[in-house]
């Protein structure tokens, strides 16, 4: 082997891979930027959990007037907000923990509950473990606690189906991303840059029928590719758990989601692929090739992996609102809720208004490309 | 049924495709749009089919203004661009015209009926349920020929219509042509083949450089030039490179 040959072609590589902008963009700018954008959003999370867990912690306080009592409410952080339905208003978010004071074969215990589906009510819970640990080092008053004070950890949900919800939690949004990205490529790559490349574009351009009419009829189609891809990739998972539970660490947990989640995370789906899908199709309008667009779905794919990262990152319990006007994290948090059990209509709706809104800038920009010759022409 | 005013188009990059061009094709005519590589024929076929905006003057198609009333001039024009069949690989020669045929919002009966029409005129019953991915180039042509005419236009755009065909389909398309000009018909056709505009035009206009430098019948042409029209022909057609 020649080494003045494999320079003389890796110069020439460079130089031509340095002057084409969209390599850049795709395998410098965008992985640069990917974690920083993607940690900042985690950071803005992380910590609103911190300082949410440096004081003002809402929790119910069930125990009789006591010096544990004391103890617990004179730490400053944990506010008592007597709740009328304390385990409706754990689970709804509206506090971390229910403290209730459980005496057991005459020891004092002190039984704690938190949400198991939460990062933030756990992350609660060991905040209270650590302030009744104190008492129980400091205060041993015979007459009260015999003692020792016991701890019981006790969880909203049940272990095994807690471990379930929070697999689904993880695994829903990121899957959803990364498949509504990918399930469309192959078909929007061909609707319009492969007419192109055929030559078939012109002969459909001239024909009296508007932009917009073969624009919604082609991405229609291009939806419907989206759809069963995402329900193809959807089932096989699905197959693959009931086939070999082991590989998902299945052992001891048991999925467990309601039948109405199970229709609304489906139904929530389609507005996430409607805006992959949209933006796919615009990208296939502007490309020379289905090569040349399938190169350009690659940020594409990487943009829905980074969404489904922050996603899962997020405590659906307390999601900072600036991710609610976000339309697709907002929208895979509606999922991510969906699957906890939580209905919030009205981020529902935002998530929904805010892909549809999307989608239809990408199919704007696709109709406006059809109407100039600088793209029709593009070769 | 066309008529092209003072149509100029200049292209961003600062070529001038067409400089001023004016013609006229009646009804029942077939003219013959001629020129070299870059003479502008392309550009003139796209601004009759409404693909490409002049930078000034206008077009009429059977009376409707292309820029202004697009869908409409298209609905009464067939256009055949030059630069494939452009027919979809996976789908059959029916299907293809077919589809076209709804596009041009056509009852089905109707199109059926002009599909049996246009498949024996260009003997294209043998394959028409065969998928295109398989055609040979005449083949391909044919069935594109046939998209063309589905809706029976009034005005007729061929770029370069029997370009690399056989004999047989280049006859098959000639005969389609001439069925069309007398059922009265304005045919635009492009060829660099001066035995088919000898064949087929009753005029033609010789394009260089975006510009008409020569029009009229042969006739005409070769006496104007006092030589044959093939020498004329190639003396613009030479240039234009």
């Amino acid at each position: 082997m020649r080494l003045k040959i494999v320079c003389a072609v890796f110069r020439k590589e460079i130089t031509d891979i340095s002057r084409d902008r969209r390599a850049l963009v795709i395998s410098v700018l965008i992985p640069l930027l990917l974690f920083p954008v993607s940690f900042y959003a985690m950071n803005i999370n992380l910590k609103k959990t911190a300082r949410s867990l440096e004081g003002n912690i809402p929790v119910h306080v069930d125990i009789p007037d006591s010096a544990i009592r004391s103890h617990i409410m004179q730490d400053g952080r944990l506010v008592d907000c007597k709740s009328a339905d304390p385990s409706a208003d754990l689970h709804s978010g509206a506090i971390a923990a229910i403290i209730e004071y459980m005496p057991v074969a005459g020891r004092a215990a002190i039984r704690i509950t938190s949400d198991n589906t939460s990062q933030y009510s756990s992350a609660a819970a060991e905040v209270i473990v650590s302030i009744i640990s104190g008492f129980a080092a400091t205060e041993k008053q015979p007459g009260e606690s015999g003692g020792s004070i016991d701890i019981i950890r006790h969880t909203l949900v049940d272990a095994k189906a807690g471990a379930g919800i929070s697999l689904l939690q993880l695994l829903i949004p990121m899957l959803m991303f990364v498949f509504s990205a990918a399930a469309p490529m192959a078909v929007s790559a061909d609707l319009f840059a492969g007419e192109r490349e055929r030559c078939t574009l012109e002969h459909l351009l001239s024909v009296p029928v508007t932009g917009s009419e073969l624009v919604a009829g082609k991405y229609l189609a291009a939806l419907c590719a989206g759809i069963i891809g995402v329900v193809s990739f959807m089932s096989g998972i699905i197959l693959s758990y009931f086939i070999s539970p082991e590989v998902f660490g299945a052992r001891g947990i048991s999925i467990s989601v309601s039948a109405l989640s199970v229709f609304w995370v489906m139904f929530f789906s389609v507005f996430i692929i409607m805006t992959f899908t949209a933006a796919e199709f615009a990208i296939s309008v502007f490309s020379r090739s289905s090569r040349e667009a399938q190169i350009l779905f690659i940020p594409v794919v990487i943009i829905g992996m980074a969404l489904g990262h922050i996603v899962t990152m997020i405590d659906v319990k307390r999601i900072a609102l600036i991710f609610r006007y976000l339309p697709m994290i907002n929208s895979g948090l509606a999922l991510k809720e969906l699957v906890t059990g939580i209905f919030s209509w009205q981020y529902m709706g935002l998530a929904a208004f805010g892909c549809i809104l999307l989608c239809l800038l990408f199919l704007f920009m696709c109709r406006s490309m059809l109407s100039r010759e600088k793209y029709i022409f593009r070769a | 049924m066309i008529h092209v005013e003072s149509v100029t188009k200049k292209f961003s990059s600062g070529t001038e495709a067409l400089c001023g061009v004016s013609f006229e094709v009646g009804a029942g005519e077939v003219v013959g749009l001629l020129g070299g590589n870059g003479a502008g024929k392309t550009t003139c076929f796209r601004i009759l089919s409404g693909l490409v905006r002049p930078t000034s003057g206008r077009c009429l198609v059977c009376g409707s203004d292309v820029q202004a009333e697009t869908l409409r001039a298209r609905q009464v024009s067939g256009f055949l661009p030059g630069s494939d069949s452009g027919l979809y690989d996976r789908l059959t020669a029916l299907e293809n015209i077919m589809y076209y045929a709804r596009l041009y919002g056509m009852d089905r009966d109707y199109a059926m009926q002009r599909v049996s029409y246009l498949s024996s005129l260009l003997d294209m019953q043998g394959f028409m349920n065969r998928r295109t991915a398989e055609f040979s180039r005449g083949m391909k042509q044919r069935a594109a020929i046939a998209r063309a005419f589905i809706h029976d236009p009034d005005v007729v755009l061929l770029d370069e219509p029997s370009t690399g065909l056989d004999a047989a389909s280049a006859a098959a398309i000639h005969r389609l042509i001439a069925d069309s000009a007398a059922s009265g018909k304005a045919v635009l056709l492009s060829s660099h083949n001066v035995h088919e505009i000898n064949k087929m035009c009753g005029r033609v206009l010789i394009l260089q450089r975006g510009l008409i430098v020569e029009s009229g019948t042969i006739t005409s042409i070769e006496e104007r030039h006092s030589m044959d029209f093939e020498s004329v022909f190639l003396k613009f057609t030479g240039n234009a490179l």
